[in-house]
């Protein structure tokens, strides 16, 4: 009779206490995060896309600019040449490195947009405005995704840290934190301003 | 030169969880599809652009939603259009067609904040272009409501040239005489 009993509550209290110790939300809190971090690769890509034509157009006009021009070529480059894998998402010294040099690009960038000022044809320049409101947009996908990210980074940390998810996070998943973003440079995360 | 700071940028992936939105979301609350807390648009012009905008759901199929605040919080214009369009959550969830305009008077600056799945149509340059040419010469001059009505009209247009709406949802049939090469 007793051993009816014991067998009757086994299933029921097997499947409590695993949907209890975080074996479903690690996993899930970990694909949350990574497929924000998918956002933001994806979203530094369409800037990195939109500045050859950008150089282009600038050097159409500004032929004094060749160093600024250069040093953004240069930073879109060095920038590119570092990619992060979402497994390389829990190692603070490599989310850094793609942090300074995506940062590092937009400071070129800054640079750039900052010395086209003083070039009124280029500024009215239909092919430029059209650029230079994609990259302004791209600017603030970056930001949104990077926030979006940082978000899921901490909703996974704070998963794998707490009672009871900790559990499944270190006995099942061997979980380790992820790594924020942070921006590494001043103001890297200001998007060159567009005034009118 | 034109007194407004033009930030408009289109594009943002709208459709979120509530859990992601950041804190301090702004309280406005979404009474329609024409919220005028700024008072910029007479009574009749409202419930004009309510109907219009439902019409343009149920024909092509974005959702959108035209605001004006008194104020942004001290927020930047992107942030704070953003965590509205979220907060509201305009737009089909599966189609990520939410389209929001939001003019803050106070702020003089305005922003078109488009879901991901109209990007293509109302693109970054289109949307600046529109604030450009159609809103900002009105709003420099201090015609607040013709300024908005100029760009939801050039907006609308361009969603009813590309709907988002799938050829085989109830959008009606064009008959063939009457279908342009756009």
């Amino acid at each position: 009779m007793l051993n009816k009993l014991i067998k009757l509550l086994v299933v029921p209290a097997v499947a409590l206490s695993l949907s209890a110790c975080g074996i479903n939300s690690v996993p899930t809190a970990e694909e949350n995060a990574k497929a924000k971090w998918a956002d933001v690769e994806s979203t530094y890509q369409r800037r990195a896309d939109l500045i050859p034509n950008l150089v282009e157009t600038v050097k159409g006009f500004a032929t004094q600019e060749q160093d600024t021009l250069t040093a953004v070529v240069e930073a879109r480059a060095k920038a590119s040449s570092i990619q992060l894998s979402a497994d390389d998402l829990g190692d603070a010294a490599k989310v850094q490195e793609f942090a300074a040099a995506q940062g590092a690009l937009s400071q070129g960038l800054g640079r750039l947009m900052a010395t086209v000022e003083a070039y009124p044809e280029l500024k009215s320049n239909q092919n430029f405005l059209a650029l230079q409101s994609q990259l302004e947009g791209t600017e603030n996908r970056i930001n949104v995704a990077r926030r979006d990210y940082n978000e899921a980074v901490r909703e996974y940390n704070t998963t794998i840290r707490t009672f009871p998810d900790i559990i499944g996070a270190k006995i099942i998943h061997g979980a380790e934190p992820m790594e924020p973003f942070a921006a590494t440079t001043e103001g890297a995360d200001e998007a060159p301003s567009v005034e009118f | 030169m034109p007194l407004w700071v033009i930030l408009s940028a289109c594009g943002q992936n709208v459709e979120k969880d509530q859990g992601q939105l950041d804190s301090a979301a702004p309280s406005m609350a979404l009474t329609g599809r024409v919220v005028d807390d700024a008072d910029l648009l007479t009574d009749e012009t409202e419930k004009e652009l309510t109907s219009i905008l439902a019409n343009l759901e149920q024909t092509s199929g974005p959702q959108f939603v035209i605001a004006t605040t008194k104020s942004l919080n001290g927020l930047k214009i992107t942030d704070y259009s953003l965590k509205l369009a979220r907060a509201w959550g305009i737009g089909h969830k599966h189609r990520d067609d939410g389209v929001l305009l939001l003019v803050a008077p106070n702020e003089r600056e305005v922003r078109i904040e488009v879901g991901y799945g109209l990007e293509a149509s109302l693109s970054d340059p289109f949307c600046a272009e529109v604030i450009r040419e159609a809103m900002l010469p009105a709003f420099s001059a201090g015609q607040m409501e013709e300024g908005i009505l100029n760009g939801a009209a050039r907006l609308i247009k361009k969603m009813q040239r590309v709907p988002s709406l799938p050829a085989n949802d109830n959008a009606p049939e064009i008959p063939a005489q009457n279908r342009k090469i756009s």
